[in-house]
């Protein structure tokens, strides 16, 4: 038989009784919602773990601290104390995964203040600075509000968000030389952070900074000249460095110290080691395995996969759960198709003899019955996926309490990624289609067989 | 032109041979011989009718020449096939091709018009719709049912079914047609258009017909006749329609 015949069949048979097949339909549309329905609430209230993660810190990065790591001599190492030194850079960014590296130098005996405006006007009265590897500030993700990266370009520096207000003016009294940046600022509800700050002094993106450095009674500072080429967005989850430090590429601060040493005569010649190195890593994914090898070459790390990884598992095991709950209203739609089926295929009975009396193939009476139950289970799919998208949208926007007065806020809310109570992403409601399906046939498959074995005499039998 | 293999044992042998023909049921621990060692051929263009009372075993007799049943013992063969011996898949075809049948209670699918019910035995076979609609609506028209092609069988009287029967039975010219006591529900009148029509068809092309019945007048229309009683052949006469 020709496809598209034996379609047609299989779709007049279940049209022709119509109740029954809405009936066991139905009980597919319950058991797909079920699933989906679980499965989405697990999706969401693991989507707002991983926003809450992330609110906490940057996921994907690893910090490695020198507290004094071993490498242990069991997993090869020499036993010695592990140094964050070049080498130790060079091996991290060698890791599979790890898209940039890059150390946090900071030099705390380093007296460094910055200067701005005509005649010296304004100044730091305490700065950091911190010295990172240029080409991995982008990839670490240091977002910008003004301005752009360093790009390579020599002594031109970042200022965290906030570090023009830590300048303040010589030539007022002390109490009332430096601007309140909270004095007018105001609560955003929305965005959950300040705005409207006062103007600074001055405009630390055009003034000419000057960077000094003390070198003791009498010894004349040192002096260089800085091009601030972009304001960072104060984000803790990056580092405290965002607020209201100063970035200066990694060589730059290094040319710095040595010049500060040289005047103040004290030698250096011992190799640069770090107190802090931060590796990016591409995906969340894989944030685990580096940081294992990491550790296994003897440092200390920290980064939230410690954190993430007991919550990833429990949220696993729920989802699992929730997830097997649904099925087994699927498993309960599953019996009531294979129900269906034999009692169609009992009442057919005499039709299957006829059909096979007339030459209709085996494989062909096979397929019919096959495909009916198939295709009770794709339409009770299909249903399912579009009244469970109904269904997690109405959760979403009931469980988010706020009030709804246009579409458009109905949709603001249901973009809202963390709150939400219940995700269905594409691949669920694709899952759940096949699956229906699957079950459909799983269903089928018994009943189709009996069709197959019932014999072509049922046609010759006399009523 | 040379002829097939097939085609040689076509005109050759006889075109239904019986050998040895045995079946038996088992009834808890009893057997009972439903047929006992038949021994018969029917040739091609034949319109033979099986004639016997109920439990005489023709209906038994008629499951074996169809393939519908395996016979316990002995050979059916059609057209030089061993239908006793196909498999299951290779009946299906066998019958798409040389069989076809037209049954007492018509058994027509309800769900389908009569021109669709003609085209069944077609689609089994994978002919394409518009190809068998068009062959079916012909041969509704040939039973005189042409102004019923979209009727359904439940809005059609017994003769009309019947009629749709034949023309379902005969779409696809098979080499043998089994008409099992086709009359059975069926008026004296209407007995009489529906048995000159099975006659009728079978003439045009040469087609065997082998007629089961309990019924003394349908004999009348038949080549030979064979009676049957308690699973053996008891007489084999020539029938009226001799010519």
């Amino acid at each position: 038989m020709k496809k598209i015949d034996l379609f047609i069949l299989c779709m007049q048979n279940l049209f022709r009784r119509k109740s029954r097949t809405i009936l066991t339909v139905i009980g597919v549309v319950i058991g797909c919602c079920a699933i989906d329905i679980m499965v989405s609430i697990g999706i969401g209230s693991r989507e707002a773990q991983d926003v809450m993660l992330s609110q906490m810190g940057d996921l994907t990065l690893i910090n490695i601290y020198d507290y004094g790591g071993y490498i242990a001599e069991d997993a090869g190492g020499s036993g010695e104390r592990a140094v964050l030194n070049d080498a130790a850079l060079d091996s991290f960014s060698s890791i599979p995964g790890v898209v940039a590296v890059t150390p946090k130098l900071q030099l705390y005996d380093l007296p460094i203040n910055l200067y701005a405006g005509l005649g010296d006007r304004y100044r730091t009265m305490w700065l950091s600075v911190i010295g990172m590897s240029d080409d991995a500030i982008e990839a670490l993700g240091y977002e910008l509000i003004e301005g752009d990266y360093i790009n390579g370009e020599q002594f031109a520096v970042l200022a965290g968000q906030f570090l023009a207000y830590d300048f303040c003016d010589t030539k007022r009294p002390d109490g009332y030389n430096m601007v309140d940046r909270y004095s007018t600022a105001t609560w955003d509800e929305e965005t959950q952070s300040y705005t409207n700050f006062p103007d600074p002094y001055f405009d630390i993106m055009t003034t000419p900074i000057e960077a000094r450095i003390d070198t003791g009674e009498g010894n004349k500072p040192i002096k260089q000249k800085l091009t601030v080429a972009g304001v960072m967005k104060e984000d803790y989850s990056k580092g405290w460095e965002t607020s209201e430090c100063l970035i200066m590429r990694l060589e730059d601060l290094k040319l710095l110290r040595d010049q500060y040493m040289r005047a103040t005569g004290t030698k250096n010649d011992k190799e640069d080691t770090y107190e802090q190195v931060v590796v990016k890593v591409d995906d969340i994914k894989h944030v685990k395995e580096v940081e294992d090898t990491i550790k296994e070459q003897g440092y200390n790390t920290s980064s939230m996969e410690s954190i993430r990884e007991p919550l990833e598992k429990e949220a696993q095991q729920r989802q699992l759960m929730l997830g097997g709950l649904g099925a087994i209203s699927l498993l309960v739609a599953a019996i009531g198709i294979t129900n269906t089926m034999i009692m169609s295929i009992s009442e057919r009975t005499r039709e299957i003899g006829i059909m096979k009396a007339l030459g209709c193939y085996l494989h062909d009476i096979r397929t019919i019955f096959l495909m009916e139950a198939g295709m009770i289970g794709v339409i009770g799919g299909v249903i399912g996926v579009a009244l469970s998208y109904a269904i997690s949208a109405a959760m979403n926007l009931v469980s988010s309490g706020m009030p709804i007065t246009s579409i458009s806020d109905a949709l603001a809310i249901l973009g809202q990624v963390g709150s939400r109570m219940s995700v269905m992403p594409a691949w669920l409601a694709l899952f759940s289609l096949l699956f229906s399906l699957f079950i459909g046939l799983i269903s089928g498959y018994y009943p189709a067989n009996r069709a197959v074995k019932i014999s072509a005499m049922e046609a010759i039998k006399r009523e | 032109m040379e002829k097939t293999e097939n085609e040689k044992n076509m005109s050759v042998c006889p075109m239904i041979a019986v050998h040895d023909l045995r079946k038996e049921y088992y009834v808890g621990d009893e057997t009972v011989v439903a047929l006992r060692r038949l021994n018969f051929t029917v040739s091609r263009g034949e319109l033979c009718c099986i004639f016997g009372t109920s439990g005489s075993g023709k209906s038994t007799l008629l499951n074996q020449l169809a393939g519908l049943e395996k016979p316990t013992a002995g050979e059916v063969h059609i057209g030089g096939v061993t239908v006793s011996e196909l498999k299951e898949e290779e009946l299906a075809s066998f019958r798409q091709s040389h069989i076809g049948f037209v049954f007492q209670s018509y058994n027509l699918l309800p769900f389908m018009t009569a021109t669709e019910n003609v085209a069944l035995p077609l689609m089994f076979r994978g002919v394409k719709k518009d190809v068998r609609l068009r062959a079916a609506r012909k041969m509704l028209k040939r039973v005189g049912l042409a102004d019923r092609t979209e009727h359904y069988p439940g809005q059609m009287s017994g003769g009309q079914q019947q009629r749709v029967g034949i023309a379902r039975a005969f779409i696809s010219h098979p080499d043998v047609v089994f008409a099992d006591e086709p009359t059975g529900n069926l008026d004296s009148k209407t007995t009489i258009e529906v048995m000159d029509m099975i006659r009728d068809f079978a003439r045009s092309y040469n087609q065997t017909v082998v007629l089961v019945t309990h019924d003394p007048e349908l004999a009348d229309y038949a080549d030979r006749i064979l009676t049957l009683v308690d699973g053996k052949i008891v007489s084999d006469t020539k029938g009226a329609a001799v010519k």
